[in-house]
């Protein structure tokens, strides 16, 4: 029986988190090489962020309950992340001066950090649900 | 570097990971044209790159900062192959969309990468 967790739409929701983990890492480790001590807590989020997404992508596309239990916590991080950090970014925005992936809501990636992890636990909640029935 | 040119790969490549992901929506199954459509759209990533290093070299760089350029450079230039690769397990729409999306991030990271060498609002 093949994965159900990466068939069908969950390839498609496995691309579009690779796509993002590709757009934060390369956006952290460019302001990181480029000038950190600019904006420091900035900074450090888009790394945390780098690093959650690609792990996320990582959990998803891998077999087995430990790596949905992993998978399950890191895209809840990031439900957690986009919402405390979009709430943030609005109330004090000197602290966001320089943009992370979760800055407003994530509006400069059309809001799909915002869609994506409620998308994601669906999809997880749904896939467990059928690999219980089957 | 030329910005029409530049501006056009974006609007060329957001056409074709435009159609790609209509067709994969409507249930289009995996086949040559879409292929191609990733192929065309690497093969002018990497005509990119060669420009990329040869424009400055006559001269002609980038207004903006040349590392976030290559970064973004480097990262579109993956996508269209591993998408292709991770598109093959699944013949039906469902890779017909993975290729799709996958271009329409290339043509957003192609526009963004004008905005650098062209563009600086700053």
């Amino acid at each position: 029986m093949p994965t159900p967790r990466r068939s069908g739409f969950g390839r498609v929701l496995i691309a579009v988190y690779a796509v993002l983990a590709i757009a934060a890492t390369g956006r952290s480790v460019y302001q990181i090489l480029s000038d950190f001590q600019e904006a420091p807590v900035a900074y450090s989020l888009s790394a945390v962020a780098a690093v959650v997404y690609v792990v996320a992508t990582i959990a998803l596309a891998a077999r087995g309950a430990g790596w949905t239990r992993v998978a399950v916590a890191t895209i809840a991080f990031e439900l957690v992340g986009v919402v405390v950090v979009g709430v943030l970014s609005l109330t004090h925005p000197e602290l966001f001066a320089h943009a992370s992936v979760w800055s407003w809501f994530g509006a400069g990636y059309l809001f799909i950090p915002a869609v994506l992890p409620i998308v994601g636990l669906w999809w997880i909640r749904r896939t467990e649900r059928q690999a219980v029935t089957a | 570097m030329i910005s029409w040119l530049m501006l056009t790969q974006a609007i060329v490549v957001a056409v074709l990971g435009g159609a790609v992901s209509i067709a994969g929506l409507a249930r289009v199954r995996m086949n040559d044209l879409v292929l191609a459509a990733s192929a065309l759209t690497l093969v002018t990533l990497v005509v990119q790159v060669v420009a990329s290093i040869v424009a400055p070299l006559a001269g002609a760089g980038p207004t903006g900062d040349l590392l976030e350029y290559w970064v973004y450079l480097v990262s579109a230039l993956l996508i269209p192959p591993a998408a292709t690769v991770w598109a093959f397990a699944d013949k039906g729409r469902w890779g017909v969309l993975v290729v799709g999306v996958g271009l329409l991030a290339v043509a957003v990271m192609v526009y963004r990468m004008h905005q650098i060498w062209f563009v600086q609002v700053a």
